[in-house]
């Protein structure tokens, strides 16, 4: 019988006594007083803030869906908040922007640009959360979603997200528009 | 210093090729110490890092470095761990932890030609390899047995015995290529591949999660994690997080111990009789240098100064189209054929001979980033993400660069954690890779075309990507002024310090290296275990 | 010439004849290998990459290791000198040639209602359809009292039944027929039926359910929430002939084994028979059982919950979810519901409507955790990997239990220290320690008895 796995022979972790690892500690229990760091860890262990309105009417612009889970959306909100500077003023105003001009997804972009609005980038980094699951970019992008991301759902009769598993050895085989991969991955619990 | 560690071999590197050797001679009865630099790693947790990651297209981002045993980091922020030289990048990356690069491989394990082994004699380029490939022929099949290698029956490399198991089977997009490019006169070939098409060595078949890079969820395909646990399994003893920075030899110049750092940086020495360096193509020759002495003031196995030297990779071009039918790339395994048509030939004396890799990745992120970086939102953003994952192709080559002195491995000046130079990478390319490229690139055309391609998108002239296929640094041959190891693994100049590693390929042919250093390292085992 | 014709004749009648012994001859051995596969006796008297029948299975009891012995028609290390009347004696009777008593590792309380034409059969097959093997498997030392072959005479006297099979008149020819295979020859009791204190089956609970060392054979009485009661009999016979049925259960473990040595091979009719007679027992209901165990669960995904954060220092703190996106979800997906089942072969099953998952003992779903699924040729593609080298117990407890909760029973649960003892092998038996300690006793009393008595007589 296997015996219970104990850590491999060689040398353990450098002694956490070292001042680097402790910096590291240190740094990020600090850091998690403060909701709009960079770090995002601590964001995830109580159930997320209800995502605003805003937040909301701006996804249902931008991934023209009437209905979008309020759980995904509420997740997506405080990854934003965390990695995004300045995401709140920023998602106000094209808000604002959207509504006074009673724009459309598909003039969205172009007339932002044209407008040269400072937020003019704000579309796609919510299309990003949205689509691509990850909040940010850079040093401090996140993932929010990977699974519900709405890129897989949109795809998910003929492809799995990778690393899941396709099917049994040789499925991939068939012609796909002959075959469905069963019921496309849901989010979970009730819509926004 | 502490501990009095001993082994028959010690072996420097626990990647799929130092793991397979070790592995050899434990079963043989030989003691086998391997040092590995880096940490141990558990699949489970890998997956998990790969689901977690906010860049799902760089395959690095799963393996994060450790502070002792640093490897390069390009994304989000250049580490600036292997050094840049230039004139051209070399941007390889690879893994140091336990199992090596290979846990994020594509398991392409390829014969080389026997053409390859002569490219002087044959078109006057190059240079000749000191052995046939008759001689490596019988190590090739035991370390397909060992990995699991299935592929096409008729890849131009001659074989005694059939592969271990059938060809892993196709995915629609394969067999429509097929399908389509056969009227062009493309013969499109499945990969030969250490991927199982059936339960082999207790690991399930195939099920197509379409991530072979960066990680295997199932372990379907062999990866060199599996050969350090073989080793283990079988004897070995395997420490890891020692990074080994020096390797001492005696008056007589035999090796007589390594000198290693655990991640609080006590130093260990580790005698052995025999000593296997299996670091890779770039950290194995900063080993050497780094272990320069009063005798040796070049550093080891480097009497005639090529230690380091003829670095060179396979570099890539690619296309990228939208097919005119719905291939939903995505399925199955994410590498899974070739066109072999332009490995061999008399063209090799003008330009470079390559293969040419046909994708069957998931296209889904990339299409989708494209599309919201052009301001696509809405209803019509998730009809394009769909239109085009499911037409999206890519074309990419393996290309053969030809070694060049002067394209090398040598020590920084710039220093790591530990206070041990980084290596610096001194890299150009050459009028005949632009002229292979081209031809590559007249190839991509034609075939988007019998693929019904519109949206063709070339990779930018002159701008080419590196496969980290890490060779030529520590060449084999039979004359030592341009050698580092003989015919056999083992250096010129210590009579008991081998080298098993891609770096020992005297030319990088037109395939992926591992299953060609492996097979040179299981060779240059049963070398060991005879003169024992 | 009439002589010469004559002896032609008779040459020609008794080539003809001996022709008939003969295909009369193969046909008896070609039914003895039949009936040996129902009876599975490759799977206890082959080791693992040894040869077939020569022994040497090493299996673990509470009582210590039994090893199988060389039942090939070796006359020097085997069976080849056996009489049919002492084949006989040892497949029912429990007694071996040299009068020694068998254990009933080998299940001859079952085998018991074999016919006397089977046992023609099999004693053909075994004599002249086996391949001679001259080496002899390593011999039994079971502790004291145990070695004492002795003590079986008074076991069986308690518990084997040496009775023939006799049909039942009011039940069909097919019922009989799987009476006569269940009880006899396929002997499910021997798994399947739980055992009193000296390790005999409990005949009121028969196929009531059962742990074999460290896995569970489950209740297959006709009990419509604890058994298969609601197990058609189309289902019952695909998961005797492929170990999987969809929406049901799959094979894994001794099971598997069973179903690639044994039932895979049994023809159409006979599985039917020994459904319709599995359907027929006697109830075996556990208080404790609130659904059959293929009913629990549904779809249901976590993994949005863990999606970005990064794992803890300490792999033991890994939450349920964690876990499972890491080792389980790949092939068992987000919602569990796995992928392709039924298109060729079982695919990746599912983990609700699983009764992997659903029964209350949990043994079963701790074991394929630490040992997967292994089948052979029969199931090329079936092979679910073992985690136990990957996974502490901690780590099997967590994940065990947030399976449960999320995909199968809540009712149940896994304990690490259950895991610790099911990789050593199993609950050690009491047994002997209670063997020992009654011997003990009744050598006391013995000692007591005969004082009293010098006693007595020193006074008169």
């Amino acid at each position: 019988m296997t015996p219970s796995p104990t850590p491999g022979t060689g040398h353990a972790a450098p002694d956490p006594t070292r001042r680097l690892v402790l910096a590291g500690i240190l740094a990020s229990y600090v850091s998690s007083f403060i909701p709009w760091s960079s770090s995002h860890a601590q964001a995830r262990a109580t159930a997320p803030v209800t995502a605003p309105d805003s937040f909301l009417n701006v996804s249902r612009l931008i991934t023209g869906r009437a209905t979008l889970d309020a759980m995904q959306a509420a997740r997506l909100y405080a990854g934003l908040v965390a990695a995004v500077p300045l995401f709140s003023a920023q998602l106000t105003a094209l808000a604002a922007f959207a509504a006074s001009n009673a724009s459309t997804a598909d003039q969205l972009q172009a007339s932002l640009d044209a407008a040269r609005a400072p937020f003019a980038k704000l579309p796609g980094v919510i299309a990003t959360a949205w689509y691509v699951g990850v909040a940010g970019s850079g040093a401090a992008a996140h993932c929010v979603t990977y699974e519900t991301s709405l890129m897989n759902v949109v795809v998910a009769d003929h492809l799995k997200p990778p690393s899941y598993a396709y099917g049994p050895y040789g499925s991939w085989s068939s012609n796909p528009l002959g075959t469905t991969l069963t019921a496309p991955l849901k989010a979970t619990l009730k819509a926004a | 210093m502490s501990d009095h560690l001993s082994a028959d071999i010690v072996v420097i590197g626990s990647g799929i090729v130092g793991s397979l050797a070790a592995h050899r001679l434990v079963s043989q009865g030989a003691s086998v110490l391997i040092l590995e630099a880096g940490p141990r790693v558990d699949r489970g947790h890998i997956v998990a890092k790969f689901r977690n990651s906010p860049r799902k297209n760089d395959f690095m981002s799963p393996y994060p470095p450790s502070a002792w045993a640093p490897h390069p980091v390009y994304q989000p922020v250049d580490n600036d761990y292997l050094v840049q030289a230039g004139p051209y990048p070399y941007k390889a990356e690879y893994i140091r932890m336990v199992g090596g690069t290979t846990w994020h491989w594509a398991a392409q394990a390829w014969r080389i030609l026997p053409n390859d082994l002569r490219l002087k004699t044959l078109y006057g380029v190059g240079r000749d390899w000191p052995i046939s490939y008759d001689d490596l022929e019988p190590f090739y099949y035991e370390a397909e047995v060992k990995m699991g290698v299935s592929g096409a029956p008729n890849t131009g490399s001659p074989r005694t015995r059939p592969f271990p198991m059938q060809p892993v089977a196709e995915s629609f997009l394969e067999q429509r290529f097929r399908e389509r490019l056969a009227p062009g006169g493309y013969e499109v070939v499945t990969n030969t591949t250490a991927r199982n098409s059936r339960n082999y060595d207790g690991r399930p078949a195939c099920c197509g999660n379409n991530n072979c890079m960066p990680i295997c969820p199932i372990d379907a395909q062999y990866h060199g994690g599996l050969a350090a646990d073989a080793a283990e399994q079988a004897g070995a003893k395997l420490i890891a997080n020692a990074v080994v920075y020096r390797i001492e030899h005696d008056d007589r110049g035999r090796i007589a111990a390594v000198h290693y750092y655990d991640p609080d940086k006590v130093s260990h020495r580790v005698t052995g009789k025999t000593f296997i360096l299996a670091a890779n193509g770039i950290e194995s020759p900063k080993l050497l240098l780094l272990s320069a002495s009063h005798r040796y003031r070049k550093g080891l196995a480097n009497s005639t100064d090529m230690v380091g030297r003829h670095l060179m990779d396979h570099p890539s071009n690619s296309l990228t189209f939208d097919a005119e039918e719905e291939l939903w790339p995505g399925r199955g395994p994410m590498s899974p054929s070739s066109i072999n048509a332009l490995r061999d030939g008399a063209f090799r004396s003008e330009h470079a001979a390559f293969r040419i890799d046909i994708s069957n990745s998931s296209q889904v992120l990339s299409v989708t980033q494209a599309l919201i970086a052009n301001g696509v939102y809405g209803a019509e953003l998730e009809k394009r993400i769909r239109y085009h994952a499911a037409r999206q192709c890519s074309l990419k080559n393996v290309l053969e660069i030809l070694p060049d002195p002067d394209n090398r491995v040598v020590l920084s000046e710039r220093k790591d954690a530990f206070g041990i130079p980084k290596p610096e990478v001194h890299y150009a390319m050459n009028d005949y890779v632009h002229r292979g490229m081209a031809a590559a690139r007249d190839e991509y055309t034609r075939i988007a075309q019998l693929m019904g391609g519109t949206n063709l998108r070339y990779s930018p002239d002159g701008v080419y990507g590196n496969n980290q296929h890490i060779t030529g640094t520590m060449s084999m041959g039979n004359d030592p002024k341009d050698s580092v190891v003989d015919a056999f693994g083992r250096t010129h100049d210590h009579e008991n310090l081998y080298i098993a590693s891609t770096g020992v390929m005297p030319t990088a042919a037109t395939v992926n290296s591992t299953l060609t250093a492996v097979a040179l390292a299981l060779r240059s085992a049963d070398h060991i275990h005879a003169n024992a | 010439m009439k002589f010469r014709r004559r002896l032609g004749a008779v040459l020609i009648a008794s080539f003809g004849f001996a022709m008939t012994v003969h295909a009369a001859e193969d046909a008896l051995i070609k039914r003895g290998e039949y009936l040996a596969k129902a009876g599975d006796c490759i799977a206890c008297h082959s080791a693992p990459q040894g040869k077939p029948f020569a022994g040497g299975l090493s299996l673990a009891t509470p009582l210590g290791n039994i090893v199988s012995t060389n039942i090939t028609p070796s006359k020097t290390n085997g069976i080849g000198n056996y009489t049919l009347e002492q084949f006989a004696a040892a497949l029912r009777g429990g007694v071996r040639a040299d009068g020694q008593l068998l254990y009933p590792a080998m299940p001859y309380t079952s085998y018991a209602l074999v016919s006397d034409d089977d046992v023609k059969a099999l004693y053909a097959y075994f004599m002249q359809g086996v391949a001679p093997v001259n080496v002899s498997p390593p011999q039994t030392a079971l502790p004291f009292p145990f070695n004492v072959r002795v003590s079986m005479a008074a076991w069986n006297l308690l518990f084997l039944d040496s009775r023939p099979f006799t049909p039942d008149p009011s039940q069909s020819v097919e019922w009989n027929r799987g009476a006569y295979l269940v009880k006899g020859l396929a002997h499910c009791s021997t798994c399947h039926t739980p055992r009193n204190a000296l390790m005999a089956e409990e005949t009121s609970a028969s196929l009531g359910g059962s742990v074999v060392g460290t896995w569970y054979a489950p209740n297959i009485s006709s009990d419509p929430t604890s058994g298969i009661g609601p197990w058609s009999e189309a289902d019952i016979v695909a998961y005797l002939r492929t170990g999987h049925v969809v929406g049901r259960a799959q094979a894994a473990g001794p099971m598997a084994e069973a179903v690639d040595n044994s039932f895979r091979h049994l023809d159409d009719r006979d599985l039917r028979a020994m459904a319709v007679y599995l359907q027929s027992t006697p109830a075996v209901h556990h208080a404790a059982d609130r659904r059959p165990p293929y009913a629990w669960g549904g779809r249901k995904a976590s993994v949005d919950e863990v999606r970005g954060e990064p794992l803890p220092e300490d792999a033991n703190r890994m939450s349920g979810p964690q876990l499972y996106d890491a080792y389980c979800a790949s092939c068992h997906q987000v919602h569990g519901e796995g992928a392709g089942q039924g298109i060729d072969g079982p695919g990746l099953p599912s983990l609700f409507h699983n009764t992997a998952l659903g029964h209350t003992n949990t043994n079963n779903l701790v074991m394929v955790m630490l040992e997967g699924v292994h089948r052979q040729a029969s199931a090329p593609d079936v092979l679910m990997p073992a985690f136990g080298r990957l996974l502490s117990d901690q780590q099997i407890a967590t994940l065990g239990n947030y399976l449960l909760k999320e995909y199968g029973n809540p009712n149940a649960s896994v304990t690490a220290e259950q895991v610790k003892i099911l990789r050593a092998g199993g609950e050690a038996s009491p047994l002997i320690t209670i063997a020992r300690a009654s011997l003990i006793v009744a050598g006391l009393l013995l000692l007591a008895v005969l004082l009293l008595l010098m006693r007595r007589r020193k006074r008169s």
